[in-house]
């Protein structure tokens, strides 16, 4: 079962993680009722809500930056990225940092889970050739009990290539085809 | 190879440094040759004992872990060195030209050695550097200057084994060399090597404590109380944590004596390649400078230097010609001003062409419409001009400067480490770059305004004045610019809640104000709700995530970065030149 960690334990310090032991791993969250999992070796801190700095000249989604340890990071909206009706946020929204490629980047969730172990075997590859458009961020559907967890691919789902075009589309119209 | 990882660090590290000071030994010796062969004598000998003394040190540390490329090369223009030492050979441009290419040699076979752990790649080059080392010692040994030499040939060939070599070294030369060395090991014991990146954290922390520091006094636990003593101890904090971040930057710091050096040795080499005849000034090489802008002044110089020699500079013939000694002066000198670096580089050349400038921005589509055909722009206005993207004046494309892309570069790198590039030419006198740089990129002056609920950071190095518009002075333009008079000029104004779609506390004009930004020439007012007041601030990058998710193209963006306020909060810093230009 999943119990939910309080706000008062969020902020812990996620960065001495034994890598080795973050295989099958996954920091499990909850957006627009769907429970969801990152692979734990991406996760540098869970932290709480704050004043989010809108940022000019950005998509949609990049809801702007904050301020991280005295470092400025950008923040990923979940729900809009994966096009989900947007909501206020609340006392347990979250902020979840990743880093991927060096690069510290928040990402708004609805409310943080628990860690779980999900070993490879139970672990359903994601459904090819969906027509769901967002299923490429996927990395597959993890089942530990009665629960199902989409388990999140964070690089296509903050460099995917469609981030790449839709810098590219803005600057030149002419860019790619169609 | 079994040497220890460790000792091949201690190795390269010893090398480099050793080669750091052979590079400008062997470059100020070239100018010696300029006026052809010549037999040194008693006054270059400091100069030749110190050559031959590095690179005798790099051959002994090379043998010793068997990378024998090195040494073997080393060791042959150890052994050129020693004729020139004794006298027993003339020293031409030539072999001033083979000794840097065995700098150069060095230089890459470290390089090598520090990716690979060995200098087997560098074998084949070695062994041809060797070669014409080799070549040119037995070119003078043959006209017979000292017909008794060839029996004793202490010059061997490139098969001798470098174990061999320090019995090749007379005796009477061993013996200095030993002092020199223990002389270098004294002076070390005062520095020490750190990693650049524990400074760089140290840095980053200092950074951060400063605005950990401001958050702390500016906490909302504590407004509205009296705190006589905490005042006093916070004033004290302060003033200590601005001494360390002064300290921390410091170490930072370096001469820029080695850029100098390498520069000193381009213009040499553009020298003779083209034929003109030069004559390089340095002054202030020990300005010292951030690290960083060692780095990003490298590539522009080198552009800048190309295109003095190039362009700039006449051919000898030329110059008397004019009435002007035939050889031709380029002076680089660096300074500290009024909190920036100063780089200056200066030349006597044919200086910059007003008309065909002014033509070829013209024919390019490069002059803004509102200045019409250039004829009012200001020298320097239209010197700048230059360094717009596109623009070549060149009639012909050749070796040394390439194609006109280059200039524009220079001045892109100049502006990322928030520099200013000024241009002053006299035609027929010769032309002077100024490049002026905040002595550290890390602070900014800045003044901070407010647009609704938003605070940005302006650069106060572009911001000229500010004021309060008067009902009547705006013009609405057919193409529907808003024009303000500003004296005798008219400048557009840019409404920045419209070009970043954000709500403004008023839409009117007179409620706001108006702030009178300039960049390379251009003005524009910028119309905000309030100004805050100036405000000194750590300057943050954007993320790599920020540069790749934009919707407009990096070199568009209108932010250029971001700073933690006192209470935590962020603030924008605006771009004034990606300002101005979107009113394009």
């Amino acid at each position: 079962m999943v119990s939910e960690t309080t706000r008062e334990t969020l902020d812990e310090d996620w960065d001495d993680w034994d890598e080795s032991q973050a295989d099958n791993k996954y920091l499990s969250f909850v957006v627009h009722g769907e429970h969801y999992g990152v692979s734990v070796g991406y996760v540098s801190q869970i932290i709480g809500m704050r004043t989010i700095t809108t940022m000019p000249e950005m998509p949609p989604f990049l809801k702007g930056v904050v301020n991280f340890r005295g470092k400025v990071i950008p923040v990923v909206d979940i729900r809009v990225r994966f096009g989900l009706p947007e909501r206020d946020y609340d006392d347990r929204t979250c902020i979840i940092v990743v880093t991927v490629e060096e690069t510290p980047v928040g990402l708004v969730i609805d409310r943080v889970g628990v860690m779980v172990d999900i070993p490879p075997e139970q672990v359903e590859a994601a459904p090819k050739a969906s027509r769901e458009y967002n299923s490429r961020f996927l990395q597959g559907l993890g089942k530990v009990d009665e629960e199902v967890y989409i388990l999140l691919d964070v690089e296509q789902l903050l460099y995917d290539e469609e981030l790449e075009q839709l810098s590219g589309v803005a600057a030149a119209d002419e860019g790619r085809g169609s | 190879m079994s040497a220890d990882d460790e000792f091949i660090d201690v190795f390269l590290q010893e090398c480099n440094d050793l080669l750091d000071n052979l590079e400008p030994v062997v470059v100020g010796f070239a100018e010696h040759t300029r006026d052809g062969p010549f037999t040194p004598g008693e006054a270059h000998l400091p100069a030749l004992q110190e050559i031959f003394r590095l690179f005798h040190s790099i051959k002994g540390n090379a043998a010793y872990l068997d990378f024998d490329a090195i040494s073997t090369t080393s060791h042959a223009a150890e052994n050129l060195l020693d004729r020139f030492r004794k006298g027993r050979m003339d020293v031409q441009g030539g072999h001033i030209d083979l000794l840097c290419q065995t700098c150069d040699f060095l230089r890459q076979s470290l390089e090598r050695v520090e990716a690979d752990r060995s200098d087997q790649a560098m074998a084949q080059a070695g062994a041809q550097l060797t070669e014409q080392l080799h070549a040119v010692l037995e070119a003078a040994e043959t006209p017979a200057r000292q017909p008794a030499a060839p029996a004793a040939a202490p010059e061997s060939p490139p098969a001798v084994a470098p174990e061999a070599a320090p019995e090749t070294v007379p005796e009477s030369i061993a013996a200095p060399v030993a002092s020199a060395r223990s002389a270098t090991t004294v002076r070390k014991a005062q520095d020490l090597r750190v990693d650049l990146g524990k400074i760089d954290s140290l840095v980053n922390l200092v950074s951060e404590l400063v605005i950990a520091k401001n958050m702390l006094l500016h906490s909302p636990d504590l407004r509205g109380l009296e705190l006589e003593h905490f005042g006093r101890s916070a004033d004290h904090m302060g003033k200590v944590i601005r001494e360390l971040q002064e300290v921390a930057m410091a170490m930072r710091m370096v001469p820029v004596t080695g850029l100098f050096q390498r520069m000193n040795r381009l213009v040499l080499d553009l020298a003779r390649k083209s034929g003109k005849k030069v004559e390089f000034v340095i002054h202030g090489s020990e300005t010292e400078v951030d690290k960083t802008v060692i780095e990003k002044v490298t590539d522009p110089l080198v552009h800048l230097i190309r295109n003095a020699m190039d362009h700039g500079m006449e051919p000898p013939d030329a110059r008397e010609a004019a009435g002007k000694p035939s050889c031709g002066t380029v002076r680089l000198s660096a300074g500290h001003a009024e909190g920036e670096v100063v780089i200056r580089l200066e030349d006597d050349g044919r200086g910059l062409n007003r008309e065909r400038i002014l033509a070829k921005a013209l024919e390019r589509g490069l002059l803004p419409a509102s200045v019409g055909d250039g004829a009012g722009l200001s020298d320097r206005e239209v010197a700048a001009l230059i360094f717009e993207p596109g623009f070549s004046t060149a009639e012909q494309v050749t070796d040394l400067s390439g194609r006109g892309v280059g200039m524009d570069v220079v001045r892109q790198n100049i502006e990322q480490i928030n520099g200013r590039i000024e241009i002053d030419s006299q035609p027929g006198q010769g032309t002077r770059i100024t490049l002026r740089i905040p002595l550290t990129m890390a602070i900014m002056d800045g003044m901070l305004i407010r647009v609704g609920q938003l605070r940005y950071i302006l650069p106060l190095l572009s911001v000229r004045e500010s004021f309060r518009v008067q009902a009547g002075s705006v013009t609405l333009t057919p193409d529907n610019r808003e024009m303000v008079r500003v004296r005798d000029r008219l400048f557009p104004i840019l409404r920045l809640y419209r070009l970043h779609a954000i709500a403004p506390d008023s839409e009117a004009l007179e409620a706001g104000i108006l702030i009178v930004l300039e960049s390379r020439g251009r003005h524009a007012c910028l119309f905000v709700d309030e100004i805050l007041g100036p405000q000194q601030t750590v300057v943050q990058g954007l993320s790599d995530y920020l540069v790749r998710a934009a919707l407009t193209d990096r070199r568009k963006q209108s932010v250029s970065g971001c700073t933690i306020m006192g209470d935590g909060e962020i603030c924008l810093i605006l771009d004034p030149e990606q300002l101005l230009q979107s009113l394009e």
